[in-house]
């Protein structure tokens, strides 16, 4: 939709990214053990932590849809899973560059990754849940399952935690950072939030066309039938 | 009165099965093809295909019971059953008990026939405490198909339910794999019970919490 | 350095692809809409 916010919000998130660019190239220094190959952390935390933040709104949307069945629940809840295995799928791809990168292996079965690979089935699944059921059904099946999938992240978390007699890779995940680092990990994590609120405003606005599309058709069709 | 409404529903699909004796069969063939299969795959001389036995009885278990479960709800669809099925004077929640149970039925006979054979086709020197080993098997089993009979049921509302099944089966029950799998091949190579308590408990709230969320939530999934 | 390169370039790469194909996804139902209306339009005119 071409409404008043798309065009402030496109610019709010642009002019982050600008900032958090130059803060993790620019202004935060240069990490002395794993060298530049660090910067990598920023945009891969930025992802994971929106990642996060979208399948959540899944969550909280598929609870609000089943309670009070109105329509914009569903439309948020699937904008929001599009956008967040999209955000996922590039936690999947910037993982294994920086796990090759620093300690020499494509992929390590540590339990924040394995987690978000399956988090990434979790919702591919949702999505063809929303692309294969019928139209009246399709918001209450995915919800369901959105429920599920959510309640099921944390076991997961757990189990793998516990099977991994696995190398721990990376005890350093935000807590032993020093302050320009860690500004520019929250400028960054900023930047893909407001990334994440543009697309999801845009997705929802498409929705909307859809609906009226789908409306206007329908009206044509009792007309002439 | 609630469990003898589970226990009515329970009788009528296990009447069913025993009168057309379809699905078991499958499923029996099935995971011992699976064995089969494996068997080629991986040298059941080896030392290592020994090791990883428990991995793959899992994968054949689970498997074998995906097929079930795509049948559990697609055999109401016939004849508009499931219509009536909803129609008669019985919680929505009592049809879920009593697909749990019996899936759980059918999958548990199909493990006891199949576990044997595991291990005369692999020549296992099999050293475990049964008890546990059954316990082990038993909890997996019941995650397993709590959280399948409430997704089969969510998969039959859909277009190609028998794909998509497995889809959402397997990344959900993550967590069941990991520790079932984890318990047997401690158990089976001579561990005691104590190395595998915290996989069971993990196994335990596995079930407890999906049996609860998936009783409160079965309502929907066949709602009309 | 080359794989800091990746990293970002692929990130970017992607987020461009898909605002992309959400603005042509917009462009494509806006267009139908319009003719739809346009249709209606000259139906009731006429």
């Amino acid at each position: 939709m071409n409404d008043k916010w798309d065009r402030p919000l496109a610019g709010i998130t642009l002019i982050l990214m600008l900032v958090a660019i130059y803060a993790i190239f620019i202004y935060a220094p240069v990490e002395k053990t794993l060298l530049e190959v660090q910067k990598i952390f920023y945009v891969h935390v930025g992802t994971a932590w929106n990642a996060f933040l979208a399948f959540f709104v899944v969550f909280v949307a598929s609870v609000a849809y089943l309670r009070t069945r109105e329509a914009r629940w569903d439309r948020l809840g699937s904008a929001s899973a599009e956008i967040g295995v999209m955000f996922t799928t590039l936690v999947l791809i910037t993982g294994p560059i920086w796990a090759r990168s620093s300690w020499n292996m494509w992929w390590t079965w540590e339990p924040r990754l394995t987690t978000t690979l399956i988090l990434w089935f979790i919702y591919v699944a949702y999505l063809l849940i929303r692309a294969t059921a019928g139209d009246e059904r399709r918001g209450i099946l995915a919800a369901v399952f959105g429920i599920i999938g959510f309640v099921d992240v944390p076991i997961v978390y757990l189990s793998v935690q516990w099977w991994g007699s696995h190398p721990i890779v990376l005890g350093s995940s935000g807590g032993g950072l020093p302050a320009s680092m860690l500004t520019a990990l929250i400028l960054s994590v900023l930047a893909f939030t407001a990334l994440y609120l543009y697309l999801l405003r845009k997705n929802l606005g498409i929705q909307a066309v859809e609906e009226e599309l789908k409306q206007l058709k329908e009206e044509l069709r009792q007309e002439y039938d | 009165m609630f469990w003898r409404k589970v226990g009515v529903l329970v009788w009528k699909d296990l009447l069913l099965e025993f009168r057309s004796k379809q699905m078991i069969s499958s499923m029996l063939i099935f995971s011992f093809l699976v064995i089969v299969i494996f068997a080629f795959a991986f040298n059941p001389v080896q030392r290592t295909t020994q090791e990883v036995l428990p991995g793959i009885i899992w994968v054949a278990f689970t498997f074998a019971g995906v097929l079930g479960l795509n049948r559990a709800f697609a055999v109401e669809r016939d004849n508009d059953c499931l219509l009536g099925l909803m129609l008669a004077p019985v919680d929505r929640t009592a049809i879920y008990v009593a697909k749990v149970t019996s899936n759980f039925i059918f999958t548990g006979l199909t493990e006891i026939v199949s576990f044997p054979l595991f291990l005369v086709f692999f020549n296992y020197h099999l050293q475990a405490s049964l008890g546990w080993l059954v316990l082990t098997i038993f909890l997996g089993t019941l995650g397993f198909v709590a959280v399948g009979t409430f997704l089969a049921a969510l998969a039959s509302n859909t277009r190609m339910s028998e794909i998509l099944l497995p889809l959402m089966v397997f990344p959900v029950m993550v967590p069941v794999l990991i520790a079932a799998v984890e318990a047997t091949s401690t158990l089976m190579s001579g561990g005691q019970w104590q190395a595998v308590a915290s996989w069971l408990r993990l196994l335990g709230v596995y079930d407890i919490i999906f049996l609860a969320v998936a009783y409160v939530l079965f309502d929907y999934c066949l709602e009309v | 350095m080359e794989y800091v390169w990746a990293a970002y370039s692929v990130t970017w790469i992607f987020i461009f692809a898909y605002t992309l194909v959400l603005g042509r996804r917009q462009a494509r139902l806006l267009r139908e809409l319009a003719a739809l209306r346009e249709a209606i339009g000259k139906e009731s005119a006429g």
